[in-house]
């Protein structure tokens, strides 16, 4: 068991150097980034100034050496060494020091990635834990009675609607909900972030309630169809027949045999699916103008802002390598026979 | 919106930075605030778009909104622009006691401080800290960061600072800004912006006539306080000088800022003319979209009431402007122009430039950005706001094209055009399918190619790198301080040897060697009525040539809350919403 | 190769078929043919019986017939998409007439602001949609077959490399890379490649990404069920006459698999449909003047109180278009797969 949550790991860990060296080698190869920050009236001389001090004339294998190396033990700007050091001797306050694991230090922003992360993610988990409470919630919910009213009017009412929920984009939802539910029916408060610590539970809950919504109906969609399938497969199983020849009740048989085997995939999904939104609910975040990640990554491919993106990306890639792991561990735990595959 | 937007297109944003205007203007004449009414207190709310603010270090700041805002709130120039809906006002004394005196017909300019200027920790303002400032402009690393704009970069070399005591030293090259620079560039810096007591004089290479009012537009004349440096990490930090401060203490680039009074700030040394400070909060909010802006304000309800947007309303929510909102809209002109700039070094016959221009289907253009309360169809890039502004010969070519003047000059040729345009919004696709139209008309061979709002790198050197060459593309221009210098020559003017992409903003490496000349000869006079004679003498010799292809000059659209007073686009806030005089209603 | 269902389907943009795909698609093989009809005959009679996904079927088809018409009529001068009529718009650039300016020449009415016909964009805009979603599912079907057969039918390196692989692909965030991949790769497409700047290089780059981030997906599945179709006796008997690794992998396991193929092209179809919708929304497919559905709809999502019929009209198609494509493939995996019987 032990060995195997270690090969897991190790294995996440290559699979997040690979990740890291794409993205790298993907962004890197587009071209003198300086050029995005230069500005107007940017002459050939001061171009060449920037180049040189962020280190962009360096060659790209050096560049992506320094970069896992502040990853592993953090790093200091401005990139250029001459120009660093004269700083150092002249101002030693304006070097900017970011820890390990560092992912960088957005020029245009004049703030350390990890910084800028760390000020966003908490509108982006936010969003998501709320979202993700309201899919699993009635999703499971509607999927258990589609399953077990199969073939009746409700089983078909849910299904319709479902078909049709997910088949609206979700810019198209969160327009609606923001231009006419709140703005101008006011059936509903403007969303606004609030967080808990300036407006309490209550404020927090209620600035995030359009947006969770915009993003669970999607996934709400999708979880009424695999659980009512999921169910549907279990109750088809032989044990459940064997459990209904028993005697026992269609309540029992349906709770106690028919979910619990239906369910524990499904939860296993819902980790992954959760895991892949803390990279921001992009479009949500959008048309809502909420600051989580999302919104950071679509002003910063806006802007040319590439530290930034490339640090998004990692951190959303490490996050669903995460949560692949844990789950991976969890089933070898609960099903022994995946451990030996 | 469509500059906003063309500002997004890239990174590099080469629209212009301020407009500040002298000249006659056209429509919605601004009405003045009414001081009577005007009362203290309350939150008034700014609505903007994401990510239009470059950064609030004075080096940082770069957009036209961003100057107008930070002037009234927290930074303090030289000079500035009082709050009036005039048209031709006069710059006025800010930090200094007065306008600026020259004794050489601006080679050298001096400026004194004013007693009793405080920075927001209580400590006073200093000559030192002028100077400081100004060093800051130089440092690649800092400027880099916010975009901004040093002195340096103006008018190709013009505008240079020079020790006096050694004029050939080449300060603009050598020196690299108070955080790196080599001491002996520092000495010579500190004697071409010398401070004697709490006067400043600056020492131009060549005669800036107009610096006083650039000192009012732009911020690299502003103070500094040395013991606030913190180098690239202050981009988004505030340290003021004017009645309000940053609350908390960084600006959020993608969220925006709230500020609160500044208890430092003296009133007395300051004049009700420039900042009124009645409201007691001024939030900056930002939303993605100016399409929610625009509903939010519409609907007007609770905190909404006392906001407005400095955006103009999208075209897409004109017919959601109804005349019981008339109240609260306003129109005004705009220094933005739209034109589009031409290859020279691909369309080299000045008779398929002109002919371009004649098939270009103007009104077409006006009418699907959005009508006359988008703009106007012109016949320069000079907008009618800025002073000196004259039409060229191209203003009498039918706005909706002379498609048999453009045939009789193509003489049967079918010349193939590739446009570029920055793919922001509908709008633009939009434009480029009524320019497309009008030009196939005349025989053009019609290539549409759409930059996206986010390509790497960005639009004006996508533009200029495109592996088959551009021949056309779209630009807009607003000046960065109101004078024809800082429009005619940026757009016309040969670019210097060896340039491998528009310096200033002559991104189609137009050359004339006549124009070059009369702008050399406007360079070197000294009545500014003479060097408006020559540098439109050059514009109309550009235009005739088939510089460029001639579209439209903006109007502003604005909406604003029912709470809100004082609302006035004017010259000193390049006609966007000046914050100095508006004013929460009760 | 994880053991998963596979999760971790971004749902703002790129839908993952796997929502949709039931589990016993997903590595367990389908249990097909011991009767003595073949089982191409079950899942016809199957398939007829169920009247919803006939009725899927039929829209369906009409679709297809529809987009293979658009670009015929368009070049026949019959549907002009492009040309402006500024005399039907008013000063606030609102259609002239009622309901967005209806008329013999303009069914659907025009376009605000510009004028074009609504109907023609409409039309055409269904076309390159599906045109392009189309593209991009053949893409990630072919790759991920290819490499979930080699994966399932080697037993070694292969397998694990190809298994890593996915892994490698699928812990991507999509969304965030379609979004800043897009100027990078747009860029690289029409400099490097010379692929013609606009409509072309964007529609390119939206078929390349979802095909790159959707084949990881169809190799799992793939791979799941040739992992049961190897122990069988005729890939023993191709194997023990000698037959090649590639005839084996193509002529003998590839006509096994059908069944799972055209269930997930017509499940990834739909979700593709509205993933290319969201990335206009994002500004990163393609432009108008070109239209696709997503960017009709992104630019009339705006008239919602002024402009109802160019409103609806995108959105109501766009959400027929996705519901009808998964019915039908809901139908097709129900009939081919009788296991799960829905």
């Amino acid at each position: 068991m032990i060995a195997f949550a270690i090969r897991r790991i190790l294995v996440g860990i290559v699979l997040l150097l690979a990740m890291v060296l794409v993205v790298f080698v993907l962004f890197f190869a587009a071209g003198n980034p300086a050029r995005d920050v230069c500005g107007k009236y940017c002459t050939p001389q001061k171009l060449a100034n920037i180049t040189q001090v962020y280190g962009y004339d360096k060659p790209i294998t050096y560049q992506f050496g320094q970069f896992v190396k502040g990853l592993a033990v953090g790093r200091d700007y401005p990139v250029d060494d001459k120009y660093r050091e004269a700083l150092q001797k002249s101002n030693p306050s304006l070097v900017i020091h970011c820890d390990a694991p560092c992912l960088g230090y957005s020029l245009r922003s004049a703030i350390t990635v990890n910084d800028a992360i760390a000020k966003y993610a908490p509108v982006t988990i936010s969003i998501a834990v709320y979202a993700f409470i309201i899919w699993i919630v009635f999703g499971v919910l509607f999927g258990v009675i589609a399953a077990v009213f199969k073939g009746k009017w409700l089983d078909r009412v849910i299904v319709g609607v479902t078909l049709v929920v997910y088949a609206l984009p979700t810019f198209f939802v969160g327009t609606f909900l923001l231009q006419f539910i709140a703005i101008r029916w006011k059936l509903f408060p403007y969303p606004r972030y609030v967080s808990i610590a300036d407006g309490g539970v209550f404020n927090w809950l209620i600035g995030l309630t359009l947006p969770a919504m915009t993003l669970a109906l999607f996934y709400m969609a999708a979880y009424v169809r695999i659980t009512r399938a999921f169910v549907l497969e279990s109750l088809s199983e032989d044990y459940i027949r064997t459990a209904r020849a028993k005697g026992l009740t269609e309540r029992v048989v349906l709770f106690k045999h028919g979910l619990r085997a239906a369910l524990t995939p499904l939860l296993s999904m819902a980790g992954l699916d959760f895991a892949a939104l803390l990279a921001g609910a992009v479009i949500t975040e959008a048309v809502f103008s909420y600051q989580g990640l999302g919104l950071l990554a679509v002003i910063s491919n806006r802007n040319s802002d590439l530290p930034i993106l490339i640090g998004l990306v990692i951190v959303a890639g490490a996050a669903v390598l995460a949560a692949n792991i844990i789950v991976d561990i969890l089933y070898a735990f609960v099903d022994p026979r995946v451990r030996l595959s | 919106m469509m500059e906003k937007l063309l500002l997004r297109a890239g990174a590099v944003a080469l629209t212009g930075v301020v407009a500040v205007s002298l000249a006659a203007c056209s429509s919605g004449g601004a009405a003045p605030a009414k001081t009577s009414s005007a009362q203290k207190g309350g939150t008034l709310t700014s609505l903007d778009v994401t990510g239009e603010y470059s950064g609030t270090d004075p080096v940082g700041v770069y957009l036209g909104v961003e100057i107008a805002n930070f002037r009234r709130l927290v930074y303090r120039g030289l000079t500035a622009l009082p709050i009036t809906a005039e048209k031709n006002p006069k710059v006025v004394p800010d930090l200094a006691t007065d306008t600026g005196t020259t004794k050489d017909q601006g080679k050298t300019w001096s400026f004194t401080l004013k007693k009793g200027l405080k920075w927001q920790d209580g400590k006073e303002i200093t000559c030192a800290d002028l100077q400081y400032g100004l060093s800051r402009s130089y440092d690649a690393s800092l400027v880099a960061a916010g975009g901004g704009v040093g002195l340096t970069y103006f008018g190709d070399g013009s505008y240079n600072l020079i020790d006096p005591s050694d004029p050939s030293y080449k300060l603009a090259t050598e020196y690299t800004g108070p955080l790196t620079g080599k001491a002996e560039s520092q000495a010579h810096f500190e004697k071409a912006a010398s401070c004697s007591g709490s006067t400043i004089t600056y020492h131009f290479q060549n005669a800036w006539a107009d610096f006083p009012t650039a000192a009012a537009a732009l911020f690299s004349t502003d103070p500094y306080e040395k013991s606030f440096e913190k180098g690239t990490a202050n981009l988004f930090t505030v340290n003021s000088n004017g009645p309000y401060k940053l609350k908390g203490s960084t600006f959020d680039q993608n969220a925006g800022g709230t500020f609160e009074r500044n208890s430092a700030y003296s009133a007395s040394t300051d004049s009700p003319d420039v900042r009124k400070a009645l409201p007691d909060i001024v939030k900056l909010e930002f939303v993605d979209s100016p399409e929610t802006i625009t509903e939010r304000l519409i609907a007007d309800s609770g905190t909404d009431q006392a906001a407005y947007s400095p955006l103009n309303i999208p075209s897409d929510k004109y017919s959601q402007i109804t005349p019981d909102l008339s109240s609260r809209v306003k129109t005004s002109t705009s220094p933005y122009t739209r034109f589009l700039e031409i290859n020279s070094k691909t369309i080299t016959d000045p008779d398929v430039r002109n002919a371009l221009i004649a098939a270009t289907d103007k009104a077409g253009v006006v009418k699907a950005s959005g009508g006359s309360k988008w703009g106007t169809a012109n016949g320069t890039t000079v907008s009618s706001a800025i002073p000196g502004f004259q039409e060229t010969a191209l203003n009498k070519i039918n706005p909706s094209g002379d498609i048999n003047k453009a045939k009789k000059l193509l003489a049967g040729k079918t010349p193939e055009i590739r446009y570029a345009f920055p793919d922001t919004s509908t709008v633009a696709e939009q434009v480029a399918a009524v320019l497309q139209q009008g030009w196939e008309k005349a025989g053009f061979k019609v290539t549409l190619v759409p930059i996206a709002k986010d390509a790497k790198p960005g639009y004006y050197v996508q533009v200029g790198t495109d592996p088959k060459p551009i021949d056309a593309f779209f630009a807009g221009w607003a000046a960065d301080w109101p004078s024809l210098f800082a429009v005619i020559p940026p757009i016309v003017q040969s670019n210097p040897k060896g340039a491998t992409f528009g310096v200033g903003f002559n991104y189609g490496f137009y050359s004339n060697s006549k124009v070059d000349g009369l702008i050399k000869q406007a360079n070197n006079a000294t009545d500014p009525t003479k060097q408006q004679k020559l540098l439109n003498e050059a514009n109309e010799a550009a235009a005739t040539d088939g510089a460029f292809v001639p579209l439209a000059n903006q109007n502003n659209y604005y909406i604003y809350g029912s709470k809100v007073g004082g609302f006035l686009p004017d010259v000193a806030s390049s006609y966007y919403p000046d914050l100095g005089g508006m004013y929460v209603k009760k | 190769m994880s053991t998963l269902p596979p999760g971790g389907f971004q749902a703002e943009v790129t839908a993952n078929q796997t929502t949709f795909a039931t589990p016993a698609e997903d590595g367990v093989a389908a249990s097909i043919g011991i009767t003595s009809r073949t089982p191409a005959q079950l899942a016809w009679k199957r398939f007829r019986s169920d009247r919803k996904t006939m009725a899927a079927a039929v829209i369906v088809a009409i679709y297809v017939v529809l987009a293979l018409l658009a670009p015929v009529l368009v070049a026949a001068g019959v549907l002009d998409p492009y040309l402006t009529h500024q005399n039907l718009i008013d000063s606030n650039g609102l259609p002239v007439g009622s309901f967005g300016g209806i008329s013999a020449a303009h069914p659907l009415g025009v376009e605000p602001g510009i004028g074009r016909d609504t109907l023609s964009r409409i039309w055409l805009g269904l076309s390159l949609s599906l045109f392009i979603s189309a593209s991009a599912a053949v893409f990630a079907i072919v790759v991920g077959v290819v490499l979930g057969i080699i994966a399932g039918m080697s037993r070694r390196w292969a397998d694990t490399l190809i298994g890593r692989l996915v892994d490698l692909v699928l812990c991507f965030p999509q969304t965030l890379m379609l979004l800043a991949l897009s100027g990078l790769v747009v860029t690289w497409l029409t400099g490097t490649l010379r692929i013609p700047s606009g409509t072309t290089a964007q529609a390119t780059y939206v078929i390349f990404v979802l095909g790159i981030f959707g084949w990881p997906s169809v190799t799992r599945i793939i791979r799941g069920q040739v992992l049961s179709l190897r122990e069988r006796e005729f890939i023993d008997a191709a194997r023990l006459i000698g037959a090649s690794n590639g005839r084996l992998y193509f002529k003998e396991v590839l006509p096994n698999l059908w069944a799972p193929i055209l269930v997930q092209f017509t499940l990834i179809l739909p979700a593709y449909v509205s993933a290319e919708a969201a990335l206009s929304y994002l500004g990163i497919s393609v432009k108008v003047p070109t239209p696709t559905l997503g960017n009709i709809l992104s630019a009339s999502i705006q008239y919602g109180s002024s402009d109802f019929l160019y409103f609806i009209a995108p959105a109501f198609l766009l959400v027929l278009v996705v519901v009808s494509f998964n019915l039908l493939g809901d139908g097709l995996r129900d009939a081919l797969d009788p296991r799960t019987q829905r």
